[in-house]
């Protein structure tokens, strides 16, 4: 009895022993999960593999692409890897940090440009409340996601079941990043999202693979393994082809993958292009000052194989698991530490900031950004494009300035830290479905079918401008939304901070600064300028006038609607900072300087009467040590 | 005129909400996730799961209160794989079988089965499951042989159970329509008097299909259920004692057309065809054929053709009388119809206003080229003008949802084994016509089981 108790005890005590050591097997690392400490360049001859995990031989058929998880994931932890930052949006279980830049869905035709994020950024819709399936968000932004996440998560929509097996999964693109070919052309991804060759996309953007055909145009039932050609020639079928000599003997490929990513692989999904007058091409305006010193993206914004990068502002070490993450924002590397057991300020080359006369309630209100981030303010915020917002880098980009979406920047407002920072903003426009104070986005395929319609003889500018909408546009298409009978509640239209809905007259209401109609920000982080192109750089009046574009620069409002388009000033956005007082403290630096003469003239005639004082005194004692009276 | 308008009026509208009513709902209706449950659901089997049997499977997603229970195929490594997987994802929990004897054996509480084999496994396939008590959705050709289908036939005639044959234009409702209002009852066209069509496919098309080599069946396996090779097992069609070649894959959907338009069944046939272009395969890759009916307004000739080294025109069939042509067609958006230009178009004005048509299309006046003048011996061209139906589901699904909701007890059959055995005999009297170099003719009791 006494040794069954024991038997029993011991197999409690190695229960938890036995769960971490097949727990510890999980997590055993791969051959390329952790490098030896050679910064060599790493040489990666292998073998291409199908997403069936076979190998790829230059007479199979048919072809296929190769598969990432499975090429890769032969040495690196593909599973690891796709937890990190950049895939992992859709993952309930990781943090979504600060807000950030999100998915912009834009359609002219209805007057719709909606921030849409799986991270539930708050001002953001979730792409399935505005009614995107996991296909129709990858057609239309798979192009600038490295895969992954919601490429590789399985439909749940039974109509896209069966598609999704004719497209395949978009795999997590290790090659975006860290192909280090000069032949590498991202934009061919963006070729293949379109046509949903999700499956072929990643091996598409190589130098030695071309794809052909369109995974959209075959039916539900196509089996790319083992492919029946359509009935209809004119449909071709997504295929493979890998280029001449492209396997050695022995069936491997040579591929020049760099760890180190570098920043032109960044630059295709995180290029900006800000529109002011005197700098609105590539070739007119400065690189951030961090890469003309010499230094990548990736020597700030660092990562491990958990592909867990640092996104380096400041608090992202209370919510990042990366331990490097403190010490790469820019005070990191520009300040000194205050606990640090070695000096870190200086890293990198960092120049250590004096910021002689600063006063130092500037370090409390504003971020490193609002001095030294992206374009220099302007009397009015500039139209802004970004390679995410408008496809930048991919075939057949609209090049006009007025491409929506309407980016403006930069906004300098107060982040949830209490401190203001340069941002970029974006007034939502979408039609919507108003249960008592609820709102929720109209699905886009009710909208384009109710309000395109409705809005259908308004004439698109080439410009992929807004149309130029009315009111009366605007209550004729609400009144055909009404009829949708998917709209539960009222129909309602939001617009450059408004909302316009039908009163019981069927007249249309326009309600101001409505809350579910606020602008969406995100922070700046880009480009950096150097210290002589800060802010403040010039004297308090660079941001300390009546009319500094810091406080006082107009922040437009957007909207097709021509006439509600117009102005807000810069320090609306900038929480309790009271207008009034920050025009009139800034009215003083008007006098300063003759302030200054004032104190200077009083100082010096206060000298003289005491120096006059002193010397009578001196006088004095001297007489008094003369022994006279 | 007025009353007869309103009840044509009427007559196209029932028509449309006839046809649709059990499909229109369903269309705007997602695909359904096997877990949705109701009092009408049928337990059902897939006897075959290669394209075919994929393709059946799509389409019955589409169609609530239809749940997959089991699936068999020869093939476990690939087919059974993969449609277990997509049925998996559908949430339709089922059991898989290699042979369906085992599967009938096994499964005891199925409503139906759906037989997507080779023809020349349809016999035994669909005689075991009436026999097991089941219905049975079977693919045309309903056999290879004349033999084979007379079994199904008697089996079905000897069961209390549903059998459809996969003839799908008969649940189409552009076809329905064109047959029951145009032809039927509006008598468009006149008497009809010939009759063209064909299935052309691309060289592309018609390459042998291959297959994963890891996934190959190993030869016993093969053997057992019929086959040579791994290569005849993916080519079946065109070898003999397994399928029937193009023209009866092919040609059976559009020849059972004739058929059905014209009310009869053809009393001749005479053809010609033969392995030309490519190599290894036993059936005629390129078959012309002409059918002589005899209906009650006279005789008609039907014309077909198949090829597969040439894709031009692709698939249709054209319906040619002293009124007016219908030219039809499973692809989407080739249906037309055409009025004999000598015919008045007042005449045709009414159906317009009944909305039976469409308004003709207007269409610019063609000039001609260089000092070409139209001969008077040409036939001016006829105007063209629309059907309003138009099918919106993947091809076979109303001709599942019809024997589904027959087997509910809510429709009649489309295409019952009397159909699909009559159009077996027309069908592969042409294979036999090609080799007798020439014409044969049709006895009444031919198409009697």
């Amino acid at each position: 009895m006494a040794l069954k108790k024991g038997l029993i005890l011991t197999s409690f005590l190695c229960l938890p022993a036995l769960v971490l050591t097949s727990g510890a097997d999980l997590e055993e690392k791969m051959l390329g999960d952790e490098s030896d400490g050679s910064r060599a360049h790493l040489i990666h001859l292998i073998p291409l593999m199908t997403e069936e995990g076979d190998k790829i031989a230059p007479d199979d058929d048919p072809l296929l692409p190769f598969s990432t998880s499975k090429t890769c994931g032969e040495c690196h932890r593909y599973a690891t890897v796709t937890k990190g930052w950049h895939f992992n949006a859709v993952d309930s279980q990781a943090g979504s940090g600060r807000r950030g830049q999100p998915w912009i869905l834009v359609d002219p035709r209805t007057g719709m440009q909606i921030p849409i994020s799986y991270r539930r950024w708050p001002g953001t819709f979730t792409p399935e409340q505005v009614g995107l399936t996991r296909r129709l968000f990858l057609r239309i932004f798979g192009r600038h996601t490295p895969g992954g996440g919601i490429g590789e998560r399985p439909s749940e929509d039974p109509s896209e079941i069966m598609r999704s097996m004719v497209s395949g999964n978009l795999e997590a693109n290790c090659l975006s990043c860290h192909d280090g070919d000069p032949g590498h052309d991202q934009a061919e991804y963006d070729a293949q999202v379109i046509r949903e060759n999700f499956r072929w996309a990643a091996a598409a953007t190589c130098s030695f693979a071309s794809v052909t055909g369109s995974a959209k145009d075959m039916p539900d039932t196509y089996d790319p393994i083992m492919p029946e050609p359509p009935e209809d020639p004119k449909l071709v079928p997504p295929g493979i082809t890998y280029r001449a000599n492209t396997f050695d003997s022995e069936k491997r490929v040579s591929l020049n993958i760099q760890g180190e990513v570098p920043a032109e692989r960044c630059y295709f999904c995180h290029s900006n292009l800000y529109l002011d007058n005197d700098n609105a091409e590539k070739w007119s305006s400065d690189e951030d000052i961090h890469l003309k010193a010499g230094l990548t993206c990736v020597d700030c914004h660092r990562n491990g194989i958990d592909h867990n990068i640092i996104r380096g502002y400041e608090g992202e070490a209370d919510v990042s698991t990366n331990r490097l993450s403190a010490s790469s924002s820019c005070r990191g590397c520009h300040l000194p530490g205050e606990s640090s057991s070695a000096p870190t300020a200086g890293r990198l080359g960092a120049p250590v900031p004096e910021h002689v006369g600063m006063p130092t309630v500037h370090f409390e209100k504003l971020s490193c950004t609002a001095c030294h981030s992206g374009p220099w303010p302007g009397d009015k915020t500039y139209l802004t494009k970004t390679s995410m917002a408008h496809r930048l880098g991919t075939l057949n980009v609209n090049k006009s300035h007025e491409a929506l979406p309407h980016i403006v920047a930069p906004v300098f407002a107060q982040q949830p830290d209490g401190k203001i920072a340069p941002h970029k903003l974006i007034w939502p426009a979408f039609w919507a479905d108003m249960k008592d104070v609820n709102i929720t986005p109209i699905p886009f395929e009710a909208v384009r079918r109710t309000v395109g319609k409705v809005l259908a003889k308004q004439e698109l500018p080439a410009s992929a401008d807004w149309p130029a909408l009315t009111t009366e546009d605007i209550a004729e298409a609400l009144k055909a939304l009404s009829a949708e009978q998917s709209i539960e509640g009222k129909s309602a239209y939001i617009s450059g901070g408004s909302l316009y809905s039908l009163d019981d007259s069927g007249q249309l209401k326009k309600e101001e600064n409505h809350p579910a109609a606020q602008p969406y920000l995100w922070p700046i982080a880009h480009h950096v300028r150097p210290a002589a192109q800060s802010l403040g750089i010039r004297y308090c009046t660079d941001c300390h006038t009546t009319d500094a574009p810091f406080f006082f620069g107009d922040v437009s409002i957007d909207s097709p609607i021509v006439a509600a388009r117009g102005s807000v000033k810069m320090v609306e956005f900038q929480g309790d900072i009271d207008a009034l007082y920050t025009k009139l403290f800034a009215f003083s630096f008007v006098f300063r300087s003759w302030m200054k003469a004032i104190a200077l003239g009083c100082c010096m005639v206060l000298a003289s009467v005491l120096l006059l004082y002193a010397l009578k005194a001196l006088a004095c004692v001297a007489k008094v040590l003369a022994g006279q009276d | 005129m007025n009353d007869r308008e309103t009840k044509k009026g009427i007559d196209r509208r029932s028509f449309l909400q006839s046809t649709a009513a059990a499909g229109a709902g369903l269309a705007m209706s997602p695909m359904v996730l096997g877990a949705a449950g109701g009092g009408d659901d049928l337990n059902v089997g897939l006897l075959g799961c290669g394209t075919q049997g994929q393709v059946l499977m799509n389409a019955c997603l589409k169609i609530p209160g239809v749940r997959f229970k089991a699936i068999c195929d020869i093939w476990k490594a690939y087919n059974q794989r993969r449609v277990s997987g997509i049925l998996r994802a559908y949430k339709h929990e089922h059991n898989k079988y290699e042979d369906y004897k085992e599967m009938l054996a096994a499964e005891k509480d199925l409503d139906a089965v759906i037989v997507a084999t080779p023809d020349f496994w349809h016999s035994p396939h669909a005689v075991a499951c009436l026999e097991a008590g089941l219905h049975v959705y079977c693919e045309k050709e309903m056999s290879n042989t004349l033999e084979g289908a007379k079994k199904i036939a008697e089996a079905a005639k000897k069961s209390d159970k549903l059998l459809q044959i996969g003839h799908q234009r008969r649940s189409n409702p552009c076809y329905r329509y064109c047959y029951e209002k145009l032809i039927s009852e509006a008598k468009l066209f006149g008497r009809i008097t010939t009759i063209n069509g064909q299935w052309n496919r691309s060289k592309m098309a018609c390459e042998d299909l291959l297959w994963p080599r890891k996934a190959e069946m190993d030869q016993a396996t093969l053997e057992k259920f019929g086959f040579e090779s791994m290569s005849q097992f993916r080519n079946w069609r065109w070898y003999k004692g397994l399928g029937g070649g193009p023209i009866v894959d092919l040609g059976s959907h559009q020849i059972d057309i004739y058929s059905w338009f014209l009310g009869a069944n053809p009393k001749s046939v005479i053809a010609s065809g033969g392995i030309d272009y490519w190599k290894g395969h036993d059936w005629y890759d390129n078959v012309m054929t002409i059918f002589e009916y005899e209906t009650k307004e006279g005789t008609v000739r039907a014309f077909y053709q198949t090829l597969t080294t040439n894709s031009s025109n692709g698939y249709f069939e054209t319906f040619m009388g002293d009124e007016g042509t219908l030219v039809i067609s499973e692809a989407a958006g080739r249906d037309k119809v055409y009025r004999e230009a000598w015919v008045p178009a007042e005449n045709w004005e009414k159906w317009v206003k009944m909305s039976l048509l469409k308004e003709p299309e207007k269409e610019e006046e063609e000039k001609p080229a260089g000092d070409s003048v139209l001969d008077v011996r040409e036939s001016p061209k006829s105007p063209s003008y629309d059907i309003p139906v138009t099918m919106e589901k993947f091809y076979h699904q109303p001709h599942l949802e019809n024997f589904f909701d027959a087997v509910r007890g809510k429709a009649k059959l489309n295409c019952p084994a009397k159909i699909g055995y009559e159009t077996a005999v027309t069908v592969l009297k042409v294979n036999e016509a090609i080799a007798a170099g020439r014409k044969l003719d049709f006895k009444a009791e031919d198409f009697e089981v």
